[in-house]
C-alpha cells in the first residue's frame, strides 16, 4: 500500500504546478502584447512555437532535477558554478523576482480598481492583495505547491466556461490573412512573448521538494503543453470575439472579452465577476511563487538570517517599488520589461548549471 | 513572563482581527442593490437651438466645445416592475422606467449631472440600446460623442447602437401593450429582426469601434418610433474618413446589399415576368468574388450571387410542367437578384463612397498584397472602391414551384 506523502511533490502533480505558475497576469495582455508586434490574426502561431521552445527548456530543467535529485537550487549551483558565483546570480534572481512581485500587485491593483472598485484607493487594493500573499509565503513551501495543485483546476475550470461561451460569438472572417507576418515579425513577437512562460521556471527552485523520478522532465513539459493550449484559445477567442484592432488597443483585451460574452441567451450578463474572481488565484498562485523564490534567493545569498525576517524586509520593499509608476502607460510598459528581465536572467540557468555539469564530469573521469 | 507574553500576543491577535475585518469587508466600494440606478438606454439629441455654447471668449479659459447634447437616460424604476407584474399590465401609477434628461457638452459631465439629481447612483453595466439622432450622427463630430462608449469600463461592447430618425429621445417613451420598458423593447425588436433580409445586423459598439480602428466605414441600425411601437427602417451608413452619417440603406438596398455579401437569410422578391409579377422566396443564397483585373487602378471585381428558391406566388399563367418555363422564370429572377444587387452597387459607389458590401474586408482576407495597395485610399483620397468597376453575375434556381402545374 502506498501512503501519500504530504511534504513531498509526486512527479504527477508537476504538470498542474507549472500550469498553474505560467498562467498569470501575462494572460490578460496577452493578446494584445502579440497582435500589436504581428499586426495580423497570425499570433497563435507565435504562441505555438513560444509554447515548443518553453517545453524544450521546461525538459533540460528536469534533466537538471533528475541529475540532483531533492537538492536545493543553491547547493546545486554552490557546488558547479562555485559561491561567489552563485551568490551574485541568486542576490540577481531576488531582485528580479521581488521586482516581478511588485508588477504583479500593482497590476492586480489597477486591474481592480479600474473594473470594480470604483472608490477604494489602489493602495489598499495593493496592500491586502499583499498581505494575502505574505501570508501564504510565511507557510511551508510544499503548502505553497498544495495550494497551486488546488487552485489550477477551479481556474482551468472558469476559462473553458468563458471560452465556451465566447465560441459563438467568434466571427473566423477576423483571422484572414493567414500567413502574412514575415519571419522577422513572427521572431520579435515570439521573443515578446516567451516572457509569459516565465513561470515554467519556476520548478527549478523547487526540485528539492520533489520526488526523484525519471519521468520529471516529461511531466514539466505537459505543465507547458497546457498552457500553451490555453493560451492559444485564448488568443483565438480573443481576436475572434473583439476583432484584430480592438485587440491591438485594448489594455487588457482578455477581460474585454470576458465582457462581451453572455451566457444562456443572455441571463448571465456580467460574467466577466466570474472570471475576475478567479483570475486573481492565477494571479495569487504566481505572485506567491515571485515573493517567495525572492526569498529563497536572499535567505541562500545571506545564510544567517531566516525566512520570516526577509519576508518581513522584501515584501515592503516590494510594495513601495509597486507604488513607485504613475500611470497605466508606466504600468504596462513596467510589467512588460519585468517580464524580460526575468526571462533573460533566469532562463539560461538551467543550461548554465547542465554545462558545468557535464564539464565537470569530464572533468572527473579524465583526471 | 511566559503568561505576559502570551497576553500581548492575543491583544497582538485582536488586534490584527479588528483590523482586517476593517480592510476586509470591502465597504469602501459597497453598492446596495436599492442605490443602484439601472442606466437600461441612452439617446442623444441635439441640445435646443439658441443654448449652443457661446464661442468661448479670448479672456475665458473655459474648455471650448463644438456642440452640446441633450442626453436622455431611461433608468429602471423597480417599483413599478413589480407593480405592472402585479395588476398584469401597466395600470399602476408608477411608471416602471423613468426617463431622465439633461444638457451639456459631454458625456461624462451629464452623466454627473444626471447623479446629483436622480436618488440612485447611474450604474451602466446593464445598457440595452444607446440611440442617436440623426442630426447628431451627420454632425462632424460624431465620433467624438462615441468615445464615452468604449472608453468607460463600465459599457459593455455587444451594446446596440442605434441611429433614429428624428428625436432619439422618443423612441426611449415608446412602450407597446404588454411590455415594461422601452430600452429592452429596443432590443427584442432587434432579435426579432435577425431573420429579415432587410436589416444589417452590425449594429453592436464594439464591432463599431472595430470598424473605426480598422479605417472601414460601418452602419448601425435605423430606427423610427411611432405612436404604439418602433420600426426599424433600415441601416445608417457611415463614412470610414470622418465616421459621421452619410446615408441610409434601406429596403431593397439592403436586400441587395446581403445578397452580395452572401448574408441573406430568406425573403421572398417580386419578379416581373411577361408584364406581369411572380414571388420568388429565396431560402439560400451564396456569393463568391473574384478578382479579374489586380491593379489597383483599374481594379475590376466579379461578384457572382447564386440562389436558390420557390415561385410561390405567380400571376402569369404558365405551365409549369414545361422545362422551359422554369428556365424562363430562373432567368427573370436572376435578372431581379441582379438588378437589386447593381441598385445597392451604385447607391454604394456613386452615393454613400462607402463599402457597406464589404469588398474591401474581403480583399484585405484574400488578397492581402493587392490589399496592401489600395488599403490608406480605398474608400478616401484616391478612392479605388468607387471608381472599381464591379460586374454582377447571377445564377438563380427554382426548386418548387408550388403544388400545382397550371392555373387555368
Amino acid at each position: 500500500m502506498t501512503v501519500f506523502d504530504y511534504d513531498q511533490v509526486r512527479p504527477s502533480d508537476i504538470p498542474l504546478i507549472v500550469a498553474s505558475a505560467e498562467i498569470g497576469v501575462s494572460i490578460l495582455t496577452l493578446p494584445q502584447n502579440i497582435t500589436k508586434i504581428t499586426q495580423s490574426a497570425d499570433g497563435w502561431m507565435v504562441i505555438l512555437l513560444s509554447g515548443i521552445v518553453m517545453i524544450c527548456i521546461g525538459w533540460f530543467t528536469g534533466q537538471l532535477i533528475v541529475r540532483y535529485p531533492e537538492r536545493h537550487l543553491s547547493d546545486i549551483a554552490t557546488q558547479l558554478l562555485g559561491v561567489w558565483a552563485t551568490r551574485i546570480l541568486f542576490f540577481i534572481y531576488g531582485l528580479v523576482m521581488l521586482n516581478y512581485f511588485a508588477v504583479i500587485i500593482r497590476l492586480t491593483g489597477t486591474l481592480a480598481k479600474m473594473y470594480f472598485f470604483d472608490l477604494t484607493p489602489i493602495e489598499v487594493l495593493v496592500l491586502i492583495f499583499a498581505l494575502a500573499i505574505i501570508y501564504c509565503v510565511s507557510g511551508l513551501r510544499i503548502a505553497i505547491m498544495r495550494i497551486n495543485q488546488m487552485f489550477i483546476p477551479l481556474i482551468l475550470a472558469a476559462l473553458a466556461i468563458i471560452l465556451l461561451f465566447s465560441f459563438e460569438h467568434i466571427r473566423w472572417a477576423n483571422f484572414g490573412p493567414i500567413f502574412a507576418t514575415d519571419w522577422r515579425e513572427l521572431t520579435r513577437g515570439i521573443l515578446g512573448t516567451l516572457p509569459a512562460f516565465n513561470g515554467g521556471i519556476v520548478i527549478l527552485y523547487y526540485g528539492f521538494l520533489t520526488k526523484p523520478s525519471p519521468l520529471i522532465p516529461r511531466q514539466i513539459m505537459y505543465g507547458t503543453v497546457i498552457v500553451t493550449a490555453v493560451y492559444t484559445a485564448i488568443f483565438i477567442c480573443c481576436v475572434g470575439v473583439l476583432g484584430l484592432y480592438t485587440s491591438i488597443n485594448s489594455l487588457f483585451p482578455t477581460i474585454e472579452m470576458a465582457k462581451e460574452v453572455e451566457a444562456a441567451g443572455g441571463f448571465f450578463e456580467r460574467l466577466q465577476s466570474i472570471l475576475f474572481a478567479v483570475w486573481m488565484l492565477a494571479i495569487f498562485t504566481s505572485a506567491v511563487f515571485a515573493l517567495d523564490i525572492s526569498t529563497m534567493m536572499m535567505q541562500s545569498v545571506f545564510q544567517k538570517m531566516r525566512k520570516m525576517p526577509w519576508i518581513l524586509l522584501l515584501s515592503p520593499c516590494g510594495y513601495f517599488l509597486a507604488m513607485i509608476p504613475r500611470n497605466d502607460y508606466e504600468i504596462l510598459n513596467w510589467s512588460k520589461w519585468a517580464g524580460i528581465a526575468m526571462f533573460v536572467s533566469m532562463m539560461p540557468l538551467p543550461f548554465i548549471l547542465l554545462l558545468a555539469h557535464r564539464l565537470k564530469r569530464r572533468r572527473a573521469t579524465h583526471g | 513572563m511566559a503568561d505576559m507574553r502570551r497576553k500581548f500576543a492575543k491583544i497582538v491577535v485582536c488586534i490584527w482581527i479588528f483590523a482586517g475585518a476593517g480592510l476586509l469587508t470591502g465597504c469602501w466600494d459597497r453598492r446596495e442593490i436599492e442605490d443602484v440606478g439601472f442606466i437600461v438606454g441612452i439617446a442623444v439629441d441635439m441640445a435646443e437651438e439658441g443654448e449652443q455654447p457661446q464661442a468661448a471668449d479670448e479672456a475665458s479659459q473655459e474648455p471650448l466645445a463644438k456642440t452640446k447634447y441633450a442626453v436622455t437616460f431611461q433608468l429602471v424604476n423597480p417599483g413599478g416592475l413589480q407593480q405592472v407584474g402585479r395588476q398584469g399590465g401597466g395600470g399602476g401609477r408608477l411608471k416602471p422606467y423613468w426617463n431622465i434628461a439633461s444638457e451639456g457638452e459631454t458625456m461624462m459631465e451629464i452623466v454627473k449631472y444626471i447623479s446629483t439629481r436622480t436618488a440612485r447612483a447611474p450604474f451602466f453595466e446593464h445598457m440595452e440600446a444607446v440611440l442617436f439622432s440623426e442630426d447628431v450622427a451627420r454632425s462632424e463630430n460624431f465620433h467624438e460623442i462615441l468615445d464615452f462608449f468604449v472608453r468607460f469600463q463600465e459599457m459593455r461592447r455587444n451594446t446596440r447602437v442605434l441611429v433614429a430618425k428624428g428625436k432619439a429621445a422618443s423612441v426611449l417613451d415608446v412602450v407597446p401593450p404588454g411590455i415594461n420598458l422601452p430600452a429592452p423593447y429596443i432590443n427584442r425588436i432587434i432579435r426579432n429582426m435577425e431573420k429579415s433580409s432587410r436589416i444589417i445586423l452590425e449594429s453592436k459598439i464594439g464591432d463599431i469601434y472595430e470598424d473605426m480602428l480598422a479605417g472601414r466605414s460601418f452602419t448601425m441600425l435605423h430606427i423610427e418610433a411611432g405612436k404604439q411601437d418602433s420600426k426599424l427602417l433600415g441601416n445608417a451608413v457611415f463614412s470610414s474618413d470622418k465616421h459621421h452619417m452619410v446615408g441610409v440603406l434601406d429596403g431593397e438596398l439592403v436586400e441587395g446589399r446581403n445578397l452580395i455579401a452572401g448574408e441573406y437569410k430568406t425573403g421572398a422578391i417580386k419578379v416581373s415576368i411577361d408584364d406581369s409579377l411572380a414571388t420568388y422566396n429565396i431560402h439560400k443564397a451564396s456569393s463568391s468574388v473574384s478578382i479579374l483585373d489586380p491593379s489597383p487602378d483599374h481594379l475590376r471585381v466579379m461578384i457572382t450571387i447564386k440562389t436558390e428558391g420557390d415561385i410561390t406566388e405567380s400571376f402569369v399563367d404558365a405551365d409549369f410542367s414545361k422545362p422551359s418555363v422554369l428556365g424562363e422564370f430562373e432567368e427573370a429572377a436572376a435578372k431581379e437578384v441582379k438588378r437589386l444587387a447593381q441598385q445597392t452597387v451604385t447607391m454604394c459607389q456613386e452615393r454613400l463612397h462607402a463599402d457597406v458590401i464589404g469588398l474591401g474586408h474581403y480583399i484585405s482576407r484574400k488578397h492581402p498584397q493587392l490589399w496592401k495597395a489600395v488599403q490608406q485610399e480605398w474608400e478616401k483620397g484616391r478612392n479605388y472602391f468607387t471608381s472599381a468597376e464591379i460586374v454582377i453575375k447571377t445564377e438563380a434556381s427554382i426548386r418548387s414551384f408550388g403544388v400545382i402545374n397550371r392555373r387555368s
